[in-house]
Protein backbone atom coordinates (compact mmCIF):
# COMPACT_ATOMS: atom_id res chain seq x y z
CA UNK A 1 0.00 0.00 0.00
CA UNK A 2 1.33 3.38 -0.95
CA UNK A 3 1.41 5.72 1.99
CA UNK A 4 1.20 8.98 0.14
CA UNK A 5 -1.15 9.48 -2.75
CA UNK A 6 0.48 11.06 -5.78
CA UNK A 7 -0.19 14.73 -6.14
CA UNK A 8 -3.14 15.45 -8.27
CA UNK A 9 -0.96 17.43 -10.63
CA UNK A 10 -3.53 20.14 -10.79
CA UNK A 11 -1.78 22.66 -8.59
CA UNK A 12 0.88 23.39 -11.21
CA UNK A 13 -1.45 23.45 -14.16
CA UNK A 14 -1.80 27.23 -14.30
CA UNK A 15 1.25 28.72 -12.58
CA UNK A 16 -0.12 32.25 -12.71
CA UNK A 17 -3.17 31.62 -10.57
CA UNK A 18 -2.95 32.13 -6.83
CA UNK A 19 -2.39 28.87 -5.00
CA UNK A 20 -5.25 29.27 -2.56
CA UNK A 21 -7.82 29.24 -5.34
CA UNK A 22 -6.38 25.99 -6.62
CA UNK A 23 -6.40 24.47 -3.22
CA UNK A 24 -9.95 25.61 -2.73
CA UNK A 25 -11.04 24.24 -6.07
CA UNK A 26 -9.29 20.95 -5.43
CA UNK A 27 -11.11 20.66 -2.12
CA UNK A 28 -14.40 21.44 -3.77
CA UNK A 29 -13.87 18.73 -6.39
CA UNK A 30 -12.72 16.27 -3.75
CA UNK A 31 -15.86 16.97 -1.76
CA UNK A 32 -18.07 16.28 -4.76
CA UNK A 33 -16.43 12.86 -5.10
CA UNK A 34 -16.54 12.14 -1.41
CA UNK A 35 -20.07 13.11 -0.45
CA UNK A 36 -22.04 10.15 -1.84
CA UNK A 37 -19.74 7.50 -0.40
CA UNK A 38 -19.27 9.16 2.96
CA UNK A 39 -22.97 9.79 3.34
CA UNK A 40 -23.69 6.11 2.72
CA UNK A 41 -20.89 4.95 4.97
CA UNK A 42 -21.83 7.40 7.71
CA UNK A 43 -25.52 6.57 7.72
CA UNK A 44 -25.28 2.80 7.60
CA UNK A 45 -21.96 1.97 9.23
CA UNK A 46 -20.63 4.78 11.41
CA UNK A 47 -23.92 5.88 12.91
CA UNK A 48 -25.07 2.38 13.99
CA UNK A 49 -21.64 1.88 15.55
CA UNK A 50 -21.65 5.13 17.52
CA UNK A 51 -25.25 4.44 18.47
CA UNK A 52 -24.15 1.05 19.82
CA UNK A 53 -21.58 2.78 22.03
CA UNK A 54 -24.21 5.25 23.23
CA UNK A 55 -26.89 2.63 23.87
CA UNK A 56 -24.51 0.49 25.89
CA UNK A 57 -24.83 3.01 28.73
CA UNK A 58 -28.60 2.78 28.96
CA UNK A 59 -30.75 0.07 30.38
CA UNK A 60 -34.43 -0.62 30.58
CA UNK A 61 -35.41 -0.63 34.24
CA UNK A 62 -38.82 -1.18 35.81
CA UNK A 63 -40.46 2.12 36.74
CA UNK A 64 -43.93 2.27 38.21
CA UNK A 65 -46.31 0.29 36.07
CA UNK A 66 -44.08 0.12 32.98
CA UNK A 67 -40.41 0.44 32.26
CA UNK A 68 -38.09 3.25 31.24
CA UNK A 69 -34.65 3.63 29.78
CA UNK A 70 -32.18 5.01 32.23
CA UNK A 71 -28.50 5.94 32.12
CA UNK A 72 -26.59 3.29 34.02
CA UNK A 73 -22.96 4.08 33.26
CA UNK A 74 -20.80 1.00 32.94
CA UNK A 75 -23.24 -1.23 34.81
CA UNK A 76 -24.06 -3.32 31.72
CA UNK A 77 -20.38 -3.85 31.01
CA UNK A 78 -19.94 -5.05 34.55
CA UNK A 79 -22.95 -7.33 34.23
CA UNK A 80 -21.61 -8.86 31.02
CA UNK A 81 -18.15 -9.40 32.45
CA UNK A 82 -19.05 -10.59 35.92
CA UNK A 83 -22.47 -12.22 35.79
CA UNK A 84 -22.92 -13.65 32.32
CA UNK A 85 -21.52 -17.18 32.14
CA UNK A 86 -22.85 -17.64 28.62
CA UNK A 87 -20.94 -14.57 27.44
CA UNK A 88 -17.72 -15.93 28.89
CA UNK A 89 -18.39 -19.33 27.33
CA UNK A 90 -19.04 -17.62 24.01
CA UNK A 91 -15.84 -15.58 24.25
CA UNK A 92 -13.93 -18.76 25.05
CA UNK A 93 -15.49 -20.57 22.09
CA UNK A 94 -14.74 -17.72 19.69
CA UNK A 95 -11.17 -17.49 20.92
CA UNK A 96 -10.74 -21.27 20.62
CA UNK A 97 -12.09 -21.01 17.09
CA UNK A 98 -9.55 -18.33 16.19
CA UNK A 99 -6.74 -20.35 17.79
CA UNK A 100 -7.77 -23.54 16.02
CA UNK A 101 -7.70 -21.66 12.77
CA UNK A 102 -4.24 -20.26 13.38
CA UNK A 103 -2.81 -23.59 14.59
CA UNK A 104 -4.53 -25.92 12.11
CA UNK A 105 -5.72 -24.01 9.06
CA UNK A 106 -2.59 -21.99 8.39
CA UNK A 107 -0.09 -24.89 8.71
CA UNK A 108 -2.39 -27.02 6.56
CA UNK A 109 -2.62 -24.25 3.98
CA UNK A 110 1.16 -23.96 4.00
CA UNK A 111 1.57 -27.71 3.56
CA UNK A 112 -0.85 -27.77 0.63
CA UNK A 113 0.78 -24.75 -1.02
CA UNK A 114 4.21 -26.30 -0.53
CA UNK A 115 3.03 -29.44 -2.35
CA UNK A 116 1.82 -27.41 -5.31
CA UNK A 117 4.85 -25.14 -5.38
CA UNK A 118 6.86 -27.49 -7.55
CA UNK A 119 4.06 -27.49 -10.12
CA UNK A 120 3.15 -31.12 -9.70
CA UNK A 121 1.08 -32.43 -12.60
CA UNK A 122 -2.47 -31.17 -12.26
CA UNK A 123 -1.58 -28.39 -9.80
CA UNK A 124 -4.00 -26.00 -11.46
CA UNK A 125 -6.84 -28.48 -10.96
CA UNK A 126 -5.92 -29.02 -7.32
CA UNK A 127 -5.75 -25.30 -6.69
CA UNK A 128 -9.18 -24.71 -8.22
CA UNK A 129 -10.73 -27.71 -6.45
CA UNK A 130 -9.41 -26.70 -3.04
CA UNK A 131 -10.43 -23.10 -3.49
CA UNK A 132 -14.00 -23.92 -4.56
CA UNK A 133 -15.54 -24.32 -1.05
CA UNK A 134 -14.58 -20.68 -0.38
CA UNK A 135 -17.34 -19.59 -2.75
CA UNK A 136 -20.12 -21.25 -0.82
CA UNK A 137 -22.16 -19.46 1.76
CA UNK A 138 -21.78 -20.43 5.42
CA UNK A 139 -25.51 -21.12 5.29
CA UNK A 140 -25.08 -23.72 2.57
CA UNK A 141 -22.12 -25.21 4.41
CA UNK A 142 -24.10 -25.34 7.63
CA UNK A 143 -27.03 -27.09 6.01
CA UNK A 144 -24.72 -29.44 4.14
CA UNK A 145 -22.79 -30.21 7.33
CA UNK A 146 -26.02 -30.96 9.09
CA UNK A 147 -26.72 -33.60 6.45
CA UNK A 148 -23.26 -35.00 6.84
CA UNK A 149 -23.35 -35.12 10.64
CA UNK A 150 -26.96 -36.02 11.40
CA UNK A 151 -27.67 -39.32 13.09
CA UNK A 152 -30.18 -40.78 10.66
CA UNK A 153 -29.09 -40.84 7.02
CA UNK A 154 -25.99 -38.77 7.79
CA UNK A 155 -22.97 -39.15 5.57
CA UNK A 156 -20.44 -39.63 8.33
CA UNK A 157 -22.47 -42.29 10.13
CA UNK A 158 -23.08 -43.97 6.78
CA UNK A 159 -19.35 -44.05 6.20
CA UNK A 160 -18.73 -45.51 9.65
CA UNK A 161 -21.31 -48.21 9.10
CA UNK A 162 -19.78 -48.96 5.72
CA UNK A 163 -16.41 -49.74 7.27
CA UNK A 164 -17.94 -51.68 10.15
CA UNK A 165 -17.62 -48.99 12.80
CA UNK A 166 -21.36 -48.46 13.04
CA UNK A 167 -21.14 -48.59 16.82
CA UNK A 168 -19.46 -45.17 16.76
CA UNK A 169 -22.35 -43.59 14.92
CA UNK A 170 -23.83 -40.72 16.88
CA UNK A 171 -25.58 -37.39 16.54
CA UNK A 172 -22.39 -35.43 15.94
CA UNK A 173 -23.86 -31.96 16.41
CA UNK A 174 -25.79 -33.00 19.49
CA UNK A 175 -22.88 -33.84 21.72
CA UNK A 176 -20.34 -31.73 23.60
CA UNK A 177 -17.86 -32.10 20.75
CA UNK A 178 -20.16 -30.28 18.32
CA UNK A 179 -17.86 -27.26 18.34
CA UNK A 180 -14.99 -29.33 16.96
CA UNK A 181 -17.12 -30.38 13.99
CA UNK A 182 -17.97 -26.77 13.29
CA UNK A 183 -14.24 -25.94 13.45
CA UNK A 184 -13.66 -28.61 10.82
CA UNK A 185 -16.41 -27.15 8.67
CA UNK A 186 -14.72 -23.73 8.66
CA UNK A 187 -11.38 -25.37 7.98
CA UNK A 188 -12.91 -27.06 4.99
CA UNK A 189 -14.43 -23.75 3.93
CA UNK A 190 -11.38 -21.50 4.11
CA UNK A 191 -8.14 -23.50 3.84
CA UNK A 192 -8.22 -23.33 0.04
CA UNK A 193 -8.21 -19.55 0.18
CA UNK A 194 -5.29 -19.41 2.60
CA UNK A 195 -3.50 -21.96 0.42
CA UNK A 196 -3.90 -19.74 -2.66
CA UNK A 197 -2.49 -16.75 -0.77
CA UNK A 198 0.46 -18.81 0.47
CA UNK A 199 1.10 -20.26 -2.97
CA UNK A 200 1.19 -16.78 -4.53
CA UNK A 201 3.82 -15.76 -2.00
CA UNK A 202 5.81 -19.00 -2.37
CA UNK A 203 5.99 -18.48 -6.12
CA UNK A 204 7.70 -15.16 -5.55
CA UNK A 205 10.63 -16.72 -3.68
CA UNK A 206 13.51 -16.93 -6.16
CA UNK A 207 14.50 -20.53 -6.80
CA UNK A 208 18.16 -19.43 -6.52
CA UNK A 209 17.76 -18.91 -2.79
CA UNK A 210 16.68 -22.50 -2.30
CA UNK A 211 19.26 -23.85 -4.73
CA UNK A 212 22.01 -21.98 -2.96
CA UNK A 213 20.89 -23.47 0.31
CA UNK A 214 20.96 -26.97 -1.19
CA UNK A 215 24.51 -26.34 -2.40
CA UNK A 216 25.39 -25.39 1.16
CA UNK A 217 24.03 -28.74 2.26
CA UNK A 218 20.78 -27.57 3.82
CA UNK A 219 18.10 -30.18 4.36
CA UNK A 220 14.55 -29.67 3.21
CA UNK A 221 13.54 -28.82 6.75
CA UNK A 222 16.32 -26.29 7.12
CA UNK A 223 15.30 -24.72 3.83
CA UNK A 224 11.78 -24.22 5.06
CA UNK A 225 12.76 -23.10 8.52
CA UNK A 226 15.62 -20.74 7.68
CA UNK A 227 14.73 -19.44 4.24
CA UNK A 228 11.08 -19.88 3.34
CA UNK A 229 9.42 -19.00 6.63
CA UNK A 230 11.39 -15.80 7.23
CA UNK A 231 10.55 -14.63 3.70
CA UNK A 232 6.91 -15.54 4.23
CA UNK A 233 6.67 -13.80 7.56
CA UNK A 234 4.67 -10.77 6.37
CA UNK A 235 2.25 -13.09 4.57
CA UNK A 236 1.86 -15.35 7.59
CA UNK A 237 1.22 -12.33 9.76
CA UNK A 238 -1.46 -11.19 7.33
CA UNK A 239 -2.97 -14.67 7.25
CA UNK A 240 -3.04 -14.89 11.02
CA UNK A 241 -4.81 -11.55 11.24
CA UNK A 242 -7.31 -12.54 8.53
CA UNK A 243 -8.13 -15.87 10.18
CA UNK A 244 -8.27 -14.29 13.61
CA UNK A 245 -10.79 -11.62 12.57
CA UNK A 246 -12.80 -14.09 10.47
CA UNK A 247 -13.18 -16.59 13.31
CA UNK A 248 -13.88 -14.02 15.99
CA UNK A 249 -16.96 -13.01 13.99
CA UNK A 250 -18.45 -16.40 13.15
CA UNK A 251 -22.23 -16.24 13.12
CA UNK A 252 -24.02 -17.76 10.11
CA UNK A 253 -22.61 -21.26 10.38
CA UNK A 254 -23.52 -21.65 14.03
CA UNK A 255 -26.90 -20.03 13.57
CA UNK A 256 -28.01 -22.51 10.92
CA UNK A 257 -26.51 -25.61 12.54
CA UNK A 258 -26.75 -25.55 16.33
CA UNK A 259 -27.91 -22.04 17.31
CA UNK A 260 -25.32 -22.20 20.03
CA UNK A 261 -26.51 -25.51 21.42
CA UNK A 262 -26.33 -28.07 22.84
CA UNK A 263 -26.50 -26.13 26.10
CA UNK A 264 -24.40 -23.22 24.88
CA UNK A 265 -21.53 -25.51 23.89
CA UNK A 266 -21.21 -23.86 20.47
CA UNK A 267 -22.30 -20.33 21.36
CA UNK A 268 -20.13 -17.64 19.75
CA UNK A 269 -20.05 -14.06 20.88
CA UNK A 270 -21.98 -12.87 17.86
CA UNK A 271 -24.71 -15.52 18.11
CA UNK A 272 -25.14 -14.56 21.76
CA UNK A 273 -25.29 -10.83 20.97
CA UNK A 274 -27.90 -11.40 18.23
CA UNK A 275 -29.80 -13.80 20.46
CA UNK A 276 -29.95 -11.20 23.21
CA UNK A 277 -30.75 -8.39 20.79
CA UNK A 278 -33.72 -9.93 19.04
CA UNK A 279 -34.92 -12.88 20.97
CA UNK A 280 -34.75 -11.66 24.50
CA UNK A 281 -38.26 -11.36 25.88
CA UNK A 282 -38.70 -8.15 27.80
CA UNK A 283 -41.63 -6.48 26.10
CA UNK A 284 -39.38 -4.25 24.06
CA UNK A 285 -35.97 -4.33 22.41
CA UNK A 286 -33.34 -4.09 25.10
CA UNK A 287 -30.57 -2.39 23.16
CA UNK A 288 -28.32 -1.76 26.12
CA UNK A 289 -27.05 -5.16 27.11
CA UNK A 290 -26.25 -6.57 23.64
CA UNK A 291 -24.64 -3.22 22.77
CA UNK A 292 -22.35 -3.46 25.78
CA UNK A 293 -21.33 -6.99 24.79
CA UNK A 294 -20.76 -5.84 21.21
CA UNK A 295 -18.46 -3.04 22.32
CA UNK A 296 -16.53 -5.33 24.68
CA UNK A 297 -16.00 -7.74 21.82
CA UNK A 298 -14.95 -5.02 19.37
CA UNK A 299 -12.38 -3.77 21.86
CA UNK A 300 -11.07 -7.31 22.37
CA UNK A 301 -10.85 -7.87 18.62
CA UNK A 302 -9.04 -4.59 18.09
CA UNK A 303 -6.62 -5.37 20.93
CA UNK A 304 -6.05 -8.85 19.54
CA UNK A 305 -5.18 -7.46 16.14
CA UNK A 306 -2.97 -4.80 17.66
CA UNK A 307 -1.09 -7.43 19.67
CA UNK A 308 -0.79 -9.81 16.73
CA UNK A 309 0.53 -7.12 14.42
CA UNK A 310 2.96 -5.98 17.13
CA UNK A 311 4.22 -9.54 17.49
CA UNK A 312 4.80 -9.81 13.78
CA UNK A 313 5.71 -6.15 13.44
CA UNK A 314 3.61 -5.61 10.36
CA UNK A 315 3.42 -2.10 9.06
CA UNK A 316 -0.27 -2.01 8.26
CA UNK A 317 -2.72 -2.61 11.01
CA UNK A 318 -5.35 -4.05 8.75
CA UNK A 319 -4.85 -6.01 5.62
CA UNK A 320 -7.61 -7.88 4.01
CA UNK B 1 12.38 -40.14 -3.80
CA UNK B 2 10.02 -42.40 -5.70
CA UNK B 3 8.18 -43.17 -2.47
CA UNK B 4 8.03 -39.48 -1.66
CA UNK B 5 6.27 -38.80 -4.94
CA UNK B 6 3.69 -41.47 -4.23
CA UNK B 7 3.02 -40.15 -0.76
CA UNK B 8 2.73 -36.62 -2.17
CA UNK B 9 0.18 -37.66 -4.76
CA UNK B 10 -1.78 -39.72 -2.28
CA UNK B 11 -1.93 -36.69 -0.03
CA UNK B 12 -3.05 -34.38 -2.84
CA UNK B 13 -5.77 -36.78 -3.92
CA UNK B 14 -6.95 -37.38 -0.35
CA UNK B 15 -7.26 -33.68 0.29
CA UNK B 16 -9.09 -33.18 -3.00
CA UNK B 17 -11.61 -35.84 -1.98
CA UNK B 18 -12.06 -34.01 1.31
CA UNK B 19 -12.51 -30.65 -0.45
CA UNK B 20 -14.80 -31.78 -3.24
CA UNK B 21 -16.39 -34.86 -1.68
CA UNK B 22 -19.20 -33.13 0.19
CA UNK B 23 -20.05 -31.06 -2.89
CA UNK B 24 -20.09 -34.05 -5.20
CA UNK B 25 -22.19 -35.94 -2.70
CA UNK B 26 -24.63 -33.04 -2.62
CA UNK B 27 -24.83 -32.93 -6.41
CA UNK B 28 -25.44 -36.68 -6.61
CA UNK B 29 -27.99 -36.58 -3.81
CA UNK B 30 -29.95 -33.89 -5.63
CA UNK B 31 -30.56 -36.43 -8.39
CA UNK B 32 -31.83 -39.17 -6.09
CA UNK B 33 -35.22 -39.67 -4.47
CA UNK B 34 -35.16 -38.96 -0.73
CA UNK B 35 -35.75 -42.55 0.38
CA UNK B 36 -32.66 -43.57 -1.54
CA UNK B 37 -30.56 -40.78 -0.02
CA UNK B 38 -31.45 -42.07 3.41
CA UNK B 39 -31.28 -45.79 2.66
CA UNK B 40 -28.07 -45.73 0.72
CA UNK B 41 -26.29 -42.36 0.97
CA UNK B 42 -23.33 -43.38 -1.18
CA UNK B 43 -25.09 -45.06 -4.07
CA UNK B 44 -25.26 -43.42 -7.46
CA UNK B 45 -28.77 -42.55 -8.63
CA UNK B 46 -30.52 -45.48 -10.27
CA UNK B 47 -31.90 -43.26 -12.98
CA UNK B 48 -31.16 -39.71 -13.93
CA UNK B 49 -34.09 -37.78 -12.51
CA UNK B 50 -34.57 -34.06 -12.11
CA UNK B 51 -37.73 -34.53 -10.11
CA UNK B 52 -36.17 -32.81 -7.09
CA UNK B 53 -35.40 -29.74 -9.15
CA UNK B 54 -38.89 -29.64 -10.59
CA UNK B 55 -40.35 -29.99 -7.10
CA UNK B 56 -38.82 -26.62 -6.20
CA UNK B 57 -41.15 -24.75 -8.52
CA UNK B 58 -44.04 -25.16 -6.09
CA UNK B 59 -42.06 -23.59 -3.25
CA UNK B 60 -40.83 -20.03 -2.82
CA UNK B 61 -37.37 -21.07 -3.96
CA UNK B 62 -37.42 -19.16 -7.23
CA UNK B 63 -38.81 -16.07 -5.52
CA UNK B 64 -35.82 -16.12 -3.16
CA UNK B 65 -33.61 -16.68 -6.16
CA UNK B 66 -35.00 -13.69 -8.01
CA UNK B 67 -34.67 -11.55 -4.89
CA UNK B 68 -31.03 -12.56 -4.49
CA UNK B 69 -30.32 -11.59 -8.09
CA UNK B 70 -32.03 -8.20 -7.64
CA UNK B 71 -30.33 -7.42 -4.34
CA UNK B 72 -26.88 -8.55 -5.51
CA UNK B 73 -27.15 -6.56 -8.73
CA UNK B 74 -28.38 -3.45 -6.96
CA UNK B 75 -25.65 -3.64 -4.33
CA UNK B 76 -22.98 -4.09 -7.00
CA UNK B 77 -24.31 -0.98 -8.71
CA UNK B 78 -24.02 0.75 -5.34
CA UNK B 79 -20.36 -0.29 -5.08
CA UNK B 80 -19.78 1.05 -8.57
CA UNK B 81 -21.30 4.42 -7.64
CA UNK B 82 -20.04 4.89 -4.10
CA UNK B 83 -16.76 3.01 -3.74
CA UNK B 84 -15.11 4.17 -6.99
CA UNK B 85 -15.78 7.86 -6.29
CA UNK B 86 -14.60 7.60 -2.69
CA UNK B 87 -11.49 5.66 -3.71
CA UNK B 88 -10.71 8.24 -6.39
CA UNK B 89 -11.03 11.14 -3.98
CA UNK B 90 -8.81 9.40 -1.41
CA UNK B 91 -6.21 8.49 -4.01
CA UNK B 92 -6.01 11.71 -5.97
CA UNK B 93 -6.91 14.75 -3.95
CA UNK B 94 -5.50 16.48 -0.93
CA UNK B 95 -7.97 17.87 1.51
CA UNK B 96 -8.14 18.32 5.25
CA UNK B 97 -9.13 15.15 7.10
CA UNK B 98 -8.13 12.81 4.32
CA UNK B 99 -5.99 10.54 6.49
CA UNK B 100 -8.66 10.53 9.12
CA UNK B 101 -11.39 9.50 6.69
CA UNK B 102 -9.13 6.86 5.18
CA UNK B 103 -8.28 5.34 8.53
CA UNK B 104 -11.91 5.28 9.62
CA UNK B 105 -13.05 3.54 6.45
CA UNK B 106 -10.25 0.98 6.54
CA UNK B 107 -10.69 0.30 10.25
CA UNK B 108 -14.31 -0.62 9.53
CA UNK B 109 -13.01 -3.71 7.71
CA UNK B 110 -12.91 -5.14 11.22
CA UNK B 111 -16.50 -4.38 12.08
CA UNK B 112 -18.80 -7.42 11.92
CA UNK B 113 -22.20 -6.13 10.74
CA UNK B 114 -23.91 -8.51 13.15
CA UNK B 115 -22.54 -6.58 16.13
CA UNK B 116 -24.36 -3.38 15.20
CA UNK B 117 -27.39 -5.00 13.65
CA UNK B 118 -29.89 -3.94 16.31
CA UNK B 119 -29.14 -0.18 16.21
CA UNK B 120 -29.01 -0.51 12.43
CA UNK B 121 -32.39 -2.21 12.41
CA UNK B 122 -34.00 0.51 14.55
CA UNK B 123 -32.41 3.23 12.47
CA UNK B 124 -33.63 1.63 9.25
CA UNK B 125 -37.07 1.56 10.83
CA UNK B 126 -37.03 5.33 11.23
CA UNK B 127 -36.02 5.69 7.55
CA UNK B 128 -38.82 3.31 6.58
CA UNK B 129 -36.22 1.03 5.00
CA UNK B 130 -36.91 -2.14 6.95
CA UNK B 131 -38.40 -4.90 4.84
CA UNK B 132 -37.25 -3.04 1.77
CA UNK B 133 -34.83 -4.40 -0.78
CA UNK B 134 -33.47 -0.95 -1.61
CA UNK B 135 -32.62 -0.56 2.07
CA UNK B 136 -30.81 -3.88 2.07
CA UNK B 137 -28.85 -2.88 -1.04
CA UNK B 138 -27.74 0.39 0.57
CA UNK B 139 -26.62 -1.41 3.71
CA UNK B 140 -24.75 -4.03 1.67
CA UNK B 141 -23.01 -1.34 -0.35
CA UNK B 142 -22.12 0.55 2.82
CA UNK B 143 -20.59 -2.47 4.55
CA UNK B 144 -18.74 -3.40 1.37
CA UNK B 145 -17.13 0.05 1.21
CA UNK B 146 -14.03 -0.62 3.33
CA UNK B 147 -12.61 -3.56 1.35
CA UNK B 148 -13.71 -2.14 -1.99
CA UNK B 149 -12.28 1.32 -1.35
CA UNK B 150 -9.09 -0.28 -0.05
CA UNK B 151 -8.50 -2.24 -3.26
CA UNK B 152 -9.64 0.52 -5.64
CA UNK B 153 -7.72 3.31 -3.90
CA UNK B 154 -4.57 1.26 -4.05
CA UNK B 155 -5.01 0.62 -7.77
CA UNK B 156 -5.86 4.23 -8.65
CA UNK B 157 -2.94 5.55 -6.64
CA UNK B 158 -0.63 3.52 -8.88
CA UNK B 159 -1.95 5.01 -12.12
CA UNK B 160 0.56 7.58 -13.42
CA UNK B 161 -0.66 11.16 -12.98
CA UNK B 162 0.28 11.94 -16.59
CA UNK B 163 -2.53 9.74 -17.89
CA UNK B 164 -5.14 12.02 -16.43
CA UNK B 165 -3.22 15.18 -17.24
CA UNK B 166 -3.51 14.47 -20.95
CA UNK B 167 -7.28 14.59 -20.63
CA UNK B 168 -7.12 17.75 -18.52
CA UNK B 169 -5.11 19.52 -21.21
CA UNK B 170 -7.99 18.72 -23.55
CA UNK B 171 -10.22 20.70 -21.22
CA UNK B 172 -11.95 17.87 -19.38
CA UNK B 173 -13.09 18.62 -15.85
CA UNK B 174 -12.38 16.29 -12.95
CA UNK B 175 -15.63 14.33 -13.29
CA UNK B 176 -15.03 13.83 -16.99
CA UNK B 177 -11.49 12.67 -16.26
CA UNK B 178 -12.89 10.25 -13.71
CA UNK B 179 -15.60 8.85 -15.96
CA UNK B 180 -13.71 8.73 -19.24
CA UNK B 181 -10.16 8.00 -18.14
CA UNK B 182 -9.99 6.65 -14.61
CA UNK B 183 -12.88 4.21 -14.65
CA UNK B 184 -11.84 2.51 -17.90
CA UNK B 185 -8.22 2.21 -16.73
CA UNK B 186 -9.31 0.82 -13.37
CA UNK B 187 -11.36 -1.91 -14.96
CA UNK B 188 -9.19 -4.81 -13.69
CA UNK B 189 -9.49 -3.60 -10.10
CA UNK B 190 -13.19 -2.87 -10.49
CA UNK B 191 -13.79 -6.36 -11.88
CA UNK B 192 -11.94 -7.90 -8.94
CA UNK B 193 -13.96 -5.87 -6.47
CA UNK B 194 -17.26 -6.71 -8.15
CA UNK B 195 -16.46 -10.44 -8.24
CA UNK B 196 -15.38 -10.41 -4.63
CA UNK B 197 -18.47 -8.54 -3.51
CA UNK B 198 -20.82 -10.58 -5.68
CA UNK B 199 -19.83 -13.63 -3.67
CA UNK B 200 -20.25 -11.68 -0.44
CA UNK B 201 -23.68 -10.29 -1.37
CA UNK B 202 -24.99 -13.55 -2.72
CA UNK B 203 -24.02 -15.37 0.46
CA UNK B 204 -24.84 -12.69 3.05
CA UNK B 205 -27.04 -13.90 5.86
CA UNK B 206 -27.35 -11.85 9.03
CA UNK B 207 -28.34 -8.48 7.58
CA UNK B 208 -30.86 -10.12 5.26
CA UNK B 209 -32.23 -12.10 8.19
CA UNK B 210 -32.85 -9.02 10.30
CA UNK B 211 -33.71 -6.31 7.78
CA UNK B 212 -36.12 -8.25 5.57
CA UNK B 213 -39.27 -9.41 7.33
CA UNK B 214 -41.71 -10.57 4.70
CA UNK B 215 -41.23 -13.90 3.02
CA UNK B 216 -41.68 -12.66 -0.55
CA UNK B 217 -38.76 -10.24 -0.20
CA UNK B 218 -36.27 -12.65 1.37
CA UNK B 219 -33.00 -13.56 -0.31
CA UNK B 220 -31.59 -17.05 -0.82
CA UNK B 221 -29.47 -17.68 2.29
CA UNK B 222 -32.35 -16.88 4.63
CA UNK B 223 -34.77 -18.54 2.21
CA UNK B 224 -32.73 -21.73 2.29
CA UNK B 225 -33.02 -21.98 6.05
CA UNK B 226 -36.80 -21.55 5.74
CA UNK B 227 -36.97 -24.14 2.98
CA UNK B 228 -34.96 -26.46 5.15
CA UNK B 229 -37.75 -26.41 7.73
CA UNK B 230 -40.36 -26.80 5.04
CA UNK B 231 -38.51 -29.72 3.43
CA UNK B 232 -37.69 -31.39 6.71
CA UNK B 233 -38.51 -34.78 5.21
CA UNK B 234 -37.52 -34.02 1.64
CA UNK B 235 -33.72 -34.18 1.49
CA UNK B 236 -33.77 -34.53 -2.27
CA UNK B 237 -35.49 -31.22 -2.93
CA UNK B 238 -33.30 -29.50 -0.35
CA UNK B 239 -30.16 -30.85 -2.00
CA UNK B 240 -31.41 -29.53 -5.34
CA UNK B 241 -32.05 -26.11 -3.77
CA UNK B 242 -28.52 -26.02 -2.35
CA UNK B 243 -26.97 -27.00 -5.66
CA UNK B 244 -28.91 -24.30 -7.52
CA UNK B 245 -28.05 -21.70 -4.90
CA UNK B 246 -24.34 -22.39 -5.34
CA UNK B 247 -24.52 -22.57 -9.13
CA UNK B 248 -23.99 -18.85 -9.90
CA UNK B 249 -20.90 -18.73 -7.69
CA UNK B 250 -19.43 -21.83 -9.26
CA UNK B 251 -20.26 -20.55 -12.75
CA UNK B 252 -18.64 -17.18 -12.10
CA UNK B 253 -15.65 -18.97 -10.61
CA UNK B 254 -15.35 -21.32 -13.57
CA UNK B 255 -15.46 -18.38 -15.96
CA UNK B 256 -13.09 -16.07 -14.12
CA UNK B 257 -11.11 -18.49 -11.96
CA UNK B 258 -7.71 -16.94 -12.63
CA UNK B 259 -8.95 -13.36 -12.23
CA UNK B 260 -10.90 -14.48 -9.20
CA UNK B 261 -8.00 -16.09 -7.39
CA UNK B 262 -5.73 -13.16 -8.23
CA UNK B 263 -8.41 -10.70 -7.16
CA UNK B 264 -9.05 -12.36 -3.86
CA UNK B 265 -5.36 -12.50 -3.08
CA UNK B 266 -4.77 -8.92 -4.24
CA UNK B 267 -6.86 -7.47 -1.45
CA UNK B 268 -4.97 -9.44 1.15
CA UNK B 269 -1.45 -9.17 -0.15
CA UNK B 270 -0.99 -5.59 -1.22
CA UNK B 271 1.15 -4.54 1.65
Amino acid sequence: MIETAPRSGRTDRHPGEPLSRHVRRERLTATSFLIPGLLLFGLFVVFPLTDTVYQSFFSIVPAGAGAERRFVGFALYREALTEDAVFWGAMLNSTLWASWSVLVDIPLAFLLAWCLRTRVPGWRFYRTAWFAPMLLSPVLIGLLWRYILRYEGGLLNGLLRLVGLGALATDWLGNPWALLWLFLATTWHTVGYYMVLTLTALEEIPQDYLDAAVVDGASRRQQIWHIVLPILRPLLATLIIITFTAKMRVFDLVWVTTRGGPYGKTETVITWVVQRAFYYVSGQFDMGYPSAMAIIWLVIMALGILILSRIFRTRDLIQY
Amino acid sequence: MRLGRIVLHLFLITYTIYALGPLLWLAVASLKPTFQIIADPFALPQELSFRNYLALSVSRFWIYYRNSIIVSAGSLLGILLFATTTAYALARFRFPGREWIRTTIFAAILLPPALVVLPLFLQMQTYGLVDNQLGLMLVYAAFAMPVSVYILRDFIAHIPVEVADAARVDGANEWQVFLRVMLPISRPAITSVLLLQFVAFWNEFVLALVLIRSDTLRTLPVGLTLLNTEYIMNYGAMAAALVLSAAPMLLVFATFSERFIRGMSAGALKG
